[in-house]
């Protein structure tokens, strides 16, 4: 009797799971279709943004594209097409002598790998550098490759740019922030710096990077921005992570002859990786924003300054579809990340009730 | 009268004309009820006139009666006193004991009697005969007497952005209550202006309809004329930029054309030398100006290798599609050597072939300017961008001031020529066609402020109202002076008198239709505006500021005519007050309520 009633706990717990991801994925299809329905009401001729925000299937109706399949949304005029035929190589960025490659040495023009890597380092080949090191010419920008004028480059060093910059800012904030558990004067120093910047809105910081740092080095711009907003958030999380651990815990570990040092290890550590996870999911949505607005600042390649680009000339024919394919791009992605990280911190954490409860 | 009926008969004429030669049914019923306003105009006219003859004649005859009657009166009076001296005479001799005599006394004494008798009759009717020229005198100032037209009140959603001298202009009648004299009340932030923090939120506010006018870069909407440009035209012109230059940092060892001309080059070699300089190097340019490069290619022209890797000629073309070509300072054609007119060659040839071009916004780059050795040229699109950095030790490597004043003649300045553009009122088409009398209002407050800056009474007034604005919202330092300088030097202004040259090609100035065409055709071969695009059609509907013009100057035109008939008239009072109020409106160019004024004196 009581072997059949767990079996029948159980087979409702699978139930109601298999109910609950199939009810999550009704959730985003719907989510996704009102997006879509809310973009195409804008975007219709009677809406006063009609000429500001572009169909996002194209000239010839939203429905019938969708009818017609997946390939239609990537047709006529709309911003996903506008997006797609723009992302290899784009004629309006060629026009307009607006590329990604800054390192214009003749042998290293046809690299994107290494344009991708100068472009995040900061380094550029002009006529001075050719002048310093006895090089060759540099390549005219009006002669420069397909490639250097697509999207894909600038979105890709910008999304690196970003991981990049969460990532040091991460290892950064946990070092300081579970470092201050075990030597309190490092709270005592830090705590009091962080609060007083934690306090400034972050957005506000962005136009002094620029104008500390420049627009020529975006590893002290874009990722040193992007690092220090992450830095100051994950320090914050793992201190509250910690703080929030029970007391109960640490006292049983002490009568279990927990030193500090092993208690940090063996409580504080796997204790606070769940709070932790879900800070850092925080964080690097809100560093998305940031890393592409230093970019719009004055950065010259990344997916920021396209939209700069972009948004002095939003008159123009191409203007909204490409502000708004970008601006889509940008949230898609995020979204995209987030879930993926989801996956990764629910396997990291599926020992943790914390970590469910989180919603992961 | 003759001459209005005259005009009245010419426009019904107009009128019909236009009517039997539209080819569409609003044009017809434009004309028609353009003939039916007419005919109701002569009629109310004549009857106005008929009504001031009849009580004029009343007048004269009343007056006529009066004379007469008075005549009548002093007739009377002057026998009664031949009467009395005879009387008296008589009396004399009668007292002298003559029977006869008072005989004749007692007769004299009965004319007497008589002659007192017609005269009182006499006088009583001179009385009743200027009572009645009184009267009718009364009837005639009736008639003459004129009410003034209603300036009807009403709100204008307008906005500016005030960055620099040729858009903050328009603070000056929020200061200084102008707009209050007109009945216009700006919205939607009233009592002033909506501001702009950049200028790129000017065409979509004005083109989602949050808008009915703002100041804006006219050429900037060329690139959506494809889209919706037409929809929000420019209805007036300003002034033209001229202040394009290169600057070059205080601490960098390059030189200035001015100083290789120091050394004895000629401007030309100058010129070379200095732009050969930015070849391979970093230019921090604002982003607009990827769409806007031709400035920066009237320099880099002077490269010699600019001419040999030109691929293709964007046609450079007047109204009638010939070719434009250098004219020399008498406007003749400048022949080579050949003694062949030398056409002017806007090519798609690019700037960015021979220098990087680095895409910062003007605060930016004067930002980034703070700072020794971050960067070492600049092209900055905006003038108080361009002062401020010139009073910071930037120097002009070479810019246009240089070109006209040492090399006017060449084809690097005629390339500078038929590219610049400047400043316009951009207003909302539908919004101008339902309400032309505030458009022409508006217009008419451009010129009145335009006016006001060139005043050297007051100007200084304006210019630090100007100033204050653009430190207010830009966060820089400007002077009142410095207002003075861009005015002067950087954006000349096209006053009411500068507009006739504007749009009249016969006359020498700066055309916006020839060089908004090559704009235009520059656009199409770069791939902005197809290439299918018809250019002609495109600006001529685009161009709705010259309209406006058009119908201003008539108006002007008008009411000079009908100024020069008041003169000669016998006014009323009432009359006098509306030419008086017609001529206040005139000074400060609005000519459309000008004449509403003196039509309503002059013709009811």
């Amino acid at each position: 009797m009581t072997s059949t009633d767990v079996l029948d706990v159980r087979a409702k717990a699978q139930r109601e799971k298999r109910r609950r991801r199939i009810a999550s994925i009704v959730y985003i299809a719907i989510g996704i279709t009102l997006f879509f329905v809310a973009w195409v009401l804008l975007s219709l001729e009677a809406s006063p943004w009609h000429y500001d925000i572009p169909p996002p299937f194209g000239a010839v109706g939203p429905f019938q594209d969708i009818l017609q399949g997946v390939w239609g949304l990537f047709r006529e005029e709309g911003a996903i097409a506008h997006f797609w035929s723009n992302l290899g190589t784009s004629q309006d960025m060629r026009i307009k002598f607006v590329h990604a490659c800054p390192d214009l040495h003749p042998a290293n023009v046809n690299n994107p790998f290494r344009q991708v890597a100068s472009s995040l380092m900061g380094w550029k080949y002009t006529s001075d550098t050719a002048a310093l090191t006895g090089g060759p010419l540099p390549v005219p920008i009006g002669q420069l490759p397909d490639y250097c004028y697509g999207y894909g480059i600038h979105l890709i060093v910008t999304i690196i740019r970003i991981l990049l910059g969460a990532a040091f800012g991460t290892i950064a904030g946990l070092a300081i922030g579970l470092s201050s558990l075990v030597f309190p004067k490092v709270a005592q120093v830090f705590t009091p710096i962080a609060s007083f910047f934690g306090t400034a809105p972050i957005f506000i910081a962005a136009p002094f990077f620029v104008i500390w740092f420049g627009v020529e080095v975006p590893i002290m711009t874009t990722i040193g921005l992007v690092t220090f907003y992450t830095t100051l958030l994950m320090y914050f999380f793992s201190r509250r992570a910690a703080e929030n651990i029970p007391v109960g815990i640490v006292e049983s570990a002490l009568t279990l002859g927990g030193t500090p040092r092993s208690i940090f290890r063996w409580v504080y550590l796997p204790g606070t990786v769940p709070e932790i996870a879900g800070g850092f999911r925080i964080a690097l949505a809100g560093a998305w924003g940031l890393g592409v607005l230093v970019e719009v600042l004055g950065i010259q390649v990344g997916g920021g300054h396209l939209i700069d680009i972009w948004r002095f000339l939003i008159g123009q024919l191409q203007a909204p579809s490409a502000l708004v394919a970008l601006i889509t791009f940008y949230g898609v992605l995020a979204v995209v990340v987030d879930a993926l990280l989801l996956v990764v911190i629910r396997y990291l954490t599926r020992w943790s009730e914390a970590g469910r409860r989180l919603g992961l | 009268m003759k001459k209005f009926r005259g005009a009245i008969i010419l426009m019904v004429a107009l009128a019909l004309l236009a009517s039997a030669c539209g080819d569409d049914g609003s044009a017809e019923a434009e004309a028609d009820a353009a003939a039916a306003q007419a005919a109701a105009a002569e009629a109310q006219a004549a009857e106005a006139q008929a009504a001031a003859d009849a009580a004029a004649a009343q007048a004269a005859e009343a007056q006529a009666q009066a004379d007469a009657a008075a005549a009548e009166a002093a007739d009377a009076q002057a026998a009664l006193e031949a009467a009395q001296a005879d009387l008296e005479a008589t009396k004399a001799a009668a007292e002298a004991g003559d029977a006869e005599a008072q005989a004749a006394l007692e007769a004299a004494e009965m004319k007497a009697e008589e002659a007192a008798a017609m005269a009182s009759d006499a006088e009583m009717k001179a009385e009743e005969a200027s009572m009645m020229a009184e009267e009718a005198e009364m009837a005639l100032a009736e008639s003459m007497m004129v009410e003034a037209p209603e300036i009807r009140t009403a709100e204008v959603r307008m906005g500016i952005y005030p960055c620099c001298a040729d858009l903050a202009y328009w603070q000056i009648p929020i200061e200084l209550g102008w707009w209050e004299e007109w009945g216009i009340t700006i919205t939607p932030n009233q009592p002033t202006y909506h501001y702009f923090t950049a200028s790129q939120e000017i065409v979509p506010w004005l083109e989602r309809g949050d808008g009915d006018v703002a100041q804006g870069w006219v050429p900037g909407v060329f690139g959506t004329l494809e889209t919706f440009g037409q929809t929000i035209p420019p209805i007036h012109f300003a002034d033209i930029y001229v202040g394009y230059a290169i600057l070059v940092a205080p601490d960098s060892e390059a030189k200035t054309a001015i100083e290789f001309m120091d050394e004895g080059m000629s401007f030309t070699e100058a010129a070379t030398a200095a732009v050969q300089q930015l070849v391979g190097k970093e230019v921090h340019i604002p982003p607009h100006s990827t769409t806007q490069s031709q400035y920066s290619d009237a320099f880099f022209a002077y490269l010699p290798q600019w001419w040999e890797d030109v691929v293709e000629d964007i046609p450079a073309l007047d109204g009638e599609g010939n070719p434009l070509v250098l004219l020399g300072r008498d406007g003749s054609p400048v022949l080579d050597d050949a003694g062949n007119a030398q056409p002017i060659r806007i090519t798609t040839n690019d700037w960015r072939n021979y220098s990087t071009p680095v895409y910062v916004d003007d605060p930016t780059i004067v930002q980034l300017s703070a700072q020794a050795g971050r960067i070492e040229f600049a092209m900055p699109y905006g003038a108080p961008t361009l002062v401020q950095m010139m009073r910071n030790g930037w120097d002009p490597l070479i810019n246009f001031a240089m070109m006209y004043e040492h090399d006017a003649l060449s084809q690097q300045t005629a390339i500078a020529s038929s590219t610049v553009g400047g400043t316009g009122l951009l207003a909302r088409r539908e919004w101008v066609e339902e309400n032309k009398d505030l458009a022409y209002r508006v217009v008419a407050m451009a010129n009145r402020i335009l006016a006001y800056l060139e005043d050297p009474a007051v100007q200084e007034t304006g210019w630090e109202i100007e100033a204050n604005i653009i430190n207010e919202k830009r966060g820089i330092t400007m002077e009142p002076e410095d207002i003075g300088v861009i005015w002067d030097t950087i954006d000349p202004s096209f006053n009411w008198e500068d507009q006739e040259a504007l749009w009249d090609l016969s006359l020498p100035s700066y055309h916006p239709e020839t060089v908004f065409r090559t704009q235009i055709e520059a656009l199409k071969a770069r791939g902005v505006l197809s290439e299918t695009y018809d250019t002609q059609a495109g600006l001529e509907e685009f161009l709705l500021a010259q309209e406006i013009y058009y119908d201003l100057k008539g108006m002007q035109d008008r009411s000079d005519d009908l100024f020069a008939r008041a003169s000669g008239m016998d006014l009323s009072a009432s009359q006098q007050a509306l030419i008086d109020q017609a001529q206040a409106l005139y000074d400060n160019y609005n000519f459309y309520d000008s004449l509403r004024f003196l039509e309503a004196a002059l013709i009811g």
